[in-house]
């Protein structure tokens, strides 16, 4: 029966996901949602994700929503004695850590990007920049500690956070002041694993960049 | 030296963490650490933690921030064995994505409590209002598919959403509409730990309910 992914590309967490997939060699069916035809609202779609979210996994009658969730699952399931996530409790634990603060990472880039895509509001946009990059400040702070993100090796924290940090960089933010956080990025964009991100972030970057350039022009 | 928790009695994040503290026998001190008087903003704290929150967790060397990842760090550390945080990967998983959900939750609650704590506008608590009601119907969902949150017995997942809806409870937001989660949260009460997040959701349930009074009190004046 396998696995089946409901996603669509240029989501930042979907990424996150595929990423963990092809690290693991895992085979998996890809159902394409698009969230603003209302694929995650149908009856059919709610009874397997009540929070109406992508990615949504399927192996056999697990469904499961949250893609950090996912891909700690991944690991315990298919891959338990895999580095990406280690099972002693100090390690794993900084990995968990690094995990939350991604979610943070991608609020704050809905914040940026929502805007934009469901309101055509540039302002608003534009206001929730600096948000973000403190959080990417936060990230250098942490990688002045440790050579990846949750540690001495890879781990599903690197995986997740390049997923976010990656379209930062797309956007065309400005990332001039985390040169860590840039070498890193060059880091992780070796991986092999990371061919699962290039499309979808190349997708949300031009997105964004024509999307506020229009606007932007539109407000003048 | 022990566990250290860095953080307060009134932040839910931090109760969560002393909830599971507690669950699993676990003595550990707290150490008062106020964000709001720049207290995570010293070069110390940010050693510890950069991302400068509440709760930080110190043992034995390791540095911790984010409350659900100390709470299953104490688990997986200090009892292995415990149904609280379920071994078997599909039923740690559902654990997992609940406590993802109750990330949201958090931010729902803050920005309600923000809205009047530092904005002190009553049309932005409005505003954040529904934010609190669409996830309470979610966890009115979950609530329907098992009778605790994750499954059929108590896990840290519960643990942690519990730090927030008592929270919700003690500000007095209506939680009326949902028969499921005023049942499961009856039951939280009577676990026998469940005191130690008590003082610190009615503190902060009657400073959002004063801010609440304040603000309106405002209102009314101006007109």
């Amino acid at each position: 029966m396998g696995l089946t992914v409901f996603a669509f590309e240029a989501s930042p967490p979907c990424r996150g996901v595929f990423i963990t997939l092809k690290a693991l060699g895992l085979e998996y069916e890809l159902k394409q949602i698009d969230t603003k035809a209302g694929d995650t609202r149908t009856p059919e779609y709610l009874e397997k994700n009540p929070q109406h979210t992508v990615p949504l996994l399927e192996d056999g009658d697990l469904y499961l929503a949250e893609s950090r969730a996912i891909s700690t699952y991944l690991v315990n399931k298919y891959a338990p004695d895999s580095d990406l996530y280690p099972k002693d409790p100090e390690a794993r634990a900084l990995v968990d850590s690094r995990l939350f603060f991604d979610v943070g990472l991608n609020t704050a880039l809905l914040h940026i990007l929502k805007p934009l895509k469901y309101d055509g509001d540039i302002a608003r946009s534009d206001a929730a920049i600096p948000a973000l990059l403190d959080l990417i400040n936060i990230f250098e702070a942490m990688l002045a500690k440790s050579e990846y993100a949750a540690g001495d090796h890879v781990t599903l924290a690197d995986l997740a956070i390049v997923a976010n940090v990656s379209t930062a960089e797309a956007m065309g933010l400005d990332l001039s002041g985390v040169p860590k956080v840039r070498a890193w990025l060059d880091k992780i964009k070796q991986l092999p694993c990371y061919e699962a991100n290039v499309q979808g972030v190349t997708q949300l970057g031009v997105m964004y960049k024509e999307g506020s350039t229009a606007l932007r022009a539109k407000a003048q | 030296m022990g566990v250290e928790i860095y953080g307060s009695e009134g932040s839910p994040a931090c109760r969560c963490v002393f909830l599971v503290a507690r669950a699993i026998g676990l003595d550990y001190t707290l150490k008062p650490t106020n964000p709001m008087a720049g207290e995570t903003r010293t070069e110390e704290f940010l050693r510890m933690n950069p991302a400068h929150t509440i709760p930080t967790m110190a043992d034995d060397g390791l540095f911790l921030g984010e409350s659900r990842a100390i709470a299953t760090y104490l688990i997986n550390k200090y009892a292995p064995e415990s149904e609280l945080y379920p071994r078997e990967p599909a039923a740690r998983a559902v654990v997992e994505q609940r406590l993802f959900y109750d990330v949201g939750l958090f931010a729902a609650l803050r920005s309600v409590l923000g809205a009047l704590l530092y904005f002190k506008s009553p049309e932005q608590f409005e505003a954040a209002l529904p934010q609190v009601d669409e996830c309470m119907e979610l966890l009115e969902t979950f609530l329907k598919r098992s009778p605790f949150v994750a499954g059929d017995h108590v896990t840290v997942a519960d643990l942690a959403i519990v730090a927030n809806v008592s929270t919700i409870e003690a500000a007095e937001l209506d939680l009326s509409r949902w028969t499921r989660v005023q049942r499961w949260l009856a039951k939280m009460k009577a676990l026998p730990y469940y005191s130690v997040n008590e003082a610190g959701a009615q503190y902060l349930g009657g400073v959002f309910k004063k801010a609440l009074f304040q603000a309106r009190k405002a209102k009314f004046s101006a007109s």
